[in-house]
């Protein structure tokens, strides 16, 4: 509102870095980062089969169509081609279940194109992320499809229709290492993806794979993702179900939307803090807010609302931790 | 003289919607809208209280205190509420048993202590009145619209009337506080658009 | 006018004191006196509705009786004879406590049981008070009362999908009723 006509009138103009911007900029970010995804995403395509796939692309066009729509009525450019409506209903997509039915995907794509993006301001503006929050909104209204999982061959006599986290929350560690037959094996399943999940969360290896990718083209930094996932290991670890110091912290981390989130979600430039501090500090609360709900909440995950509570404070943060003004401050 | 009447009280339906205007009482267009039924209750027993209220105000407006006249107006909000309860519990216990803690609630519902605050302090009997009344006609309205759209979304029916039949899979979002927060902001929305349509319409007319 | 007028006055502390006692007077007459006529009222609608609730529970009991030593106790007789209690039970839910109220037969098994107060989520956890899922109940004794999510299993009870907590917290709540009538009647 305010800070928008101030920068028309050139009194003062706020934006977060990059402060040299050209659409074609944003614009390889975006690609960047989807290409990132594809190989996570390509192996949800190949473990869950075709409806994995149609979820995807059902997500996907929905994101897009809805934007679109919404700059033609609210009159103002159309910038589908940049590349963000197109993460958003990837990453949602990725965070579903396979067999979502398809009308609940695209309710859920436009919901977060058009109340988390673009009624909060548009890109740049939003204040939470737009994928996190189609989720959250598609869990609340449809709870049941939202945990329905495909059924799994975790091993040679067991099957499981519920994810890791899920046998976690209701039947106990011993019952989640006993269902994969082993400890090893459990690693090895989440680590591979070979289990029940959401379409994009499940691929470990992969993931991180991207994550790094993104890392090296200095998409993002590494302070987020690392803080993240390792408060959550540590806390996990320290609150282990029998006592202190017996969790199982490599189980942890791989399991539910935490590598996905921590690299892809927890580092979108516009919802995280601006400075290498602050961003410390976002990952860290919602490591210590994943971890309060994968041990003691009433949902066997946590990672879409722990992100979502940190984006709130995003710039609660922000203000008491200034960004070093350029030209002052110590020397490198 | 009747034209201005008619504004004293009109102007409390759209041009200054509780709810969609002047965004006070949020709390029960979020908590009672979950149905047609309570939606439509509250709204009635609010309407009921504001009138009931700015007529009282208005009546005792020259015999109270201004340094202490809040809180003379609050507890001339409590009495009428508190009557109201009691009236219900003793003729009408189901309603009284389905309004539950939100009849009481209604003391501090804002749209009443502003509307005292703002009009029925200053004015004449017969004015306060009909502020009084449209405001809760208003929000009657606005209550009504809100539930009217989350019911039929949200759990299918209307009035406990299957609409949409079984098959009908409601995103319970609807039903949820948080469905309604993000309804009443879109709702909010369309009036302010259509309240700043008509002006600039009124300034062309008048250029 | 007049409102200018008042803003020169000057009030003493007494002055504003009295002005708002008497407010709060007048208001506290008033109400005491309402209050008065319709409390009578209000007391037999609340025994009729109370009445009428466990009515709805135990269909052909004469009359309920409420029982000595235990307070939300009651006792359904027909004719003169203790057919059968009205026992609540409580356990914690989604949304904080789930409170019941169940029809115990003297035998222990159950016949019917309605939930007085719970927060569980509307559409989901709220289908736990429905006939659907309440009918499980009809008929059966303490022991059997655990939660599974098998669907082959008409033993025990069936979970509501996606509302696991709830249904456990409803279980509970009723086999603690159910215990506590066992418990009193010093039976099997």
């Amino acid at each position: 509102m305010s800070s928008q006509t101030s920068v028309q009138e050139n009194i003062y103009s706020v934006s977060t870095s990059p402060h040299i911007k050209a659409d074609d900029t944003v614009q390889k970010i975006m690609w960047r980062v989807i290409m990132a995804l594809i190989p996570a995403a390509a192996f949800g395509v190949f473990y869950f089969g075709l409806s994995a796939f149609i979820n995807i692309a059902v997500s996907i066009a929905a994101a897009v169509v809805s934007e679109y729509l919404v700059q033609k009525v609210r009159k103002v450019k159309v910038t589908i081609t940049d590349g963000s409506a197109v993460i958003t209903g990837l990453l949602l997509a990725m965070c579903l279940p396979p067999d979502l039915p398809y009308y609940m995907t695209a309710l859920g794509s436009a919901f977060a194109i058009v109340v988390a993006k673009h009624s909060m301001g548009g890109l740049g503006f939003n204040i939470f992320n737009p994928a996190h929050i189609g989720r959250a909104a598609l869990m609340v209204s449809w709870p049941v499809a939202m945990t329905t999982w495909r059924t799994t061959e975790i091993s040679v006599d067991a099957v499981s229709t519920a994810t890791p986290l899920s046998v976690l929350k209701l039947e106990g560690y011993d019952s989640l290492v006993e269902l994969f037959g082993g400890k090893t094996e459990l690693y090895k399943a989440m680590l591979l993806g070979t289990r029940s999940g959401s379409i994009g969360e499940t691929c470990t290896v992969l993931l991180v794979l991207g994550g790094v990718y993104l890392m090296y083209k200095h998409i993002i930094s590494w302070h987020i993702p690392v803080c993240m996932i390792g408060t959550v290991a540590i806390v996990t670890w320290i609150f282990g179900p029998e006592g202190l110091f017996t969790g199982d912290p490599i189980f942890h981390m791989m399991a539910g939307g935490l590598i996905i989130g921590a690299f892809f979600m927890a580092t979108d430039m516009v919802t995280a803090p601006i400075t290498k501090k602050g961003q410390i500090i976002f990952a860290v609360g919602a490591g210590l807010l994943v971890s309060l709900i994968r041990l003691k909440g009433g949902y066997p995950e946590g990672v879409c609302y722990s992100i979502l509570l940190m984006n709130c404070v995003t710039p609660l943060i922000d203000r008491y931790v200034k960004p070093r003004i350029y030209g002052t401050g110590g020397g490198k | 003289m009747k034209n201005s009447l008619w504004k004293v009280f009109s102007k409390g339906i759209i041009e200054e919607n509780p709810i969609l205007v002047l965004a006070l009482s949020l709390c029960p267009a979020l908590a009672v809208t979950s149905g047609v039924d309570t939606g439509l209750t509250m709204g009635l027993t609010v309407m009921f209280v504001i009138t009931a209220n700015n007529v009282v105000v208005s009546l005792i407006r020259h015999l109270v205190n201004p340094k202490v006249r809040v809180a003379v107006y609050v507890t001339s909000i409590a009495t009428i509420v508190t009557l109201a309860e009691l009236t219900l519990e003793a003729f009408a216990p189901m309603l009284y048993k389905a309004l539950g803690i939100y009849l009481a609630l209604v003391v501090v519902f804002a749209i009443i202590l502003a509307r005292a605050e703002v009009f029925a302090s200053k004015n004449k009997l017969f004015p306060s009145f009909l502020d009084g009344l449209g405001m809760g006609v208003g929000f009657t309205l606005a209550m009504v619209a809100i539930s009217v759209i989350r019911e039929i979304l949200g759990n299918g029916t209307i009035l406990g009337f299957q609409i949409f039949g079984e098959g009908y899979n409601a995103p319970l979002i609807m039903i949820l506080p948080a469905g309604a927060f993000v309804l009443i902001g879109y709702m909010v929305g369309a009036v302010n658009l259509h309240l700043q349509r008509k002006e600039r319409k009124m300034k062309e007319r008048d250029a | 006018m007049s409102d200018m007028h008042h803003e020169e006055k000057k009030y003493s502390i007494f002055q504003i004191a009295m002005n708002l006692t008497i407010a709060c007077l007048i208001s506290g007459v008033i109400i005491s006196g309402v209050y008065y006529f319709t409390h009578p009222l209000a007391v037999k609608n609340a025994e009729m509705l109370l009445k009428q609730s466990m009515r709805e529970l135990v269909a052909d009991a004469d009359d309920f009786k409420p029982v000595e030593g235990h307070e939300n106790w009651y006792a359904a007789e027909k004719g003169g004879e203790t057919v059968a209690y009205l026992v609540p039970g409580e356990a914690k839910g989604y949304g904080g406590a789930v409170k019941v109220m169940v029809a115990v037969s003297n035998d222990g098994d159950i016949i019917d049981f309605s939930v007085t107060k719970a927060n569980e989520t509307p559409g989901l956890g709220t289908k736990a008070f429905e006939d659907d899922f309440r009918s499980q109940y009809w008929g059966k004794s303490s022991d059997t009362l655990i939660v599974t999510k098998d669907p082959k299993n008409t033993e025990n009870i069936q979970a509501i999908t996606g509302a696991t907590i709830t249904s456990r917290a409803v279980t509970e709540a009723v086999k603690e009723a159910v215990d506590a009538v066992l418990e009193f009647t010093g039976g099997e």
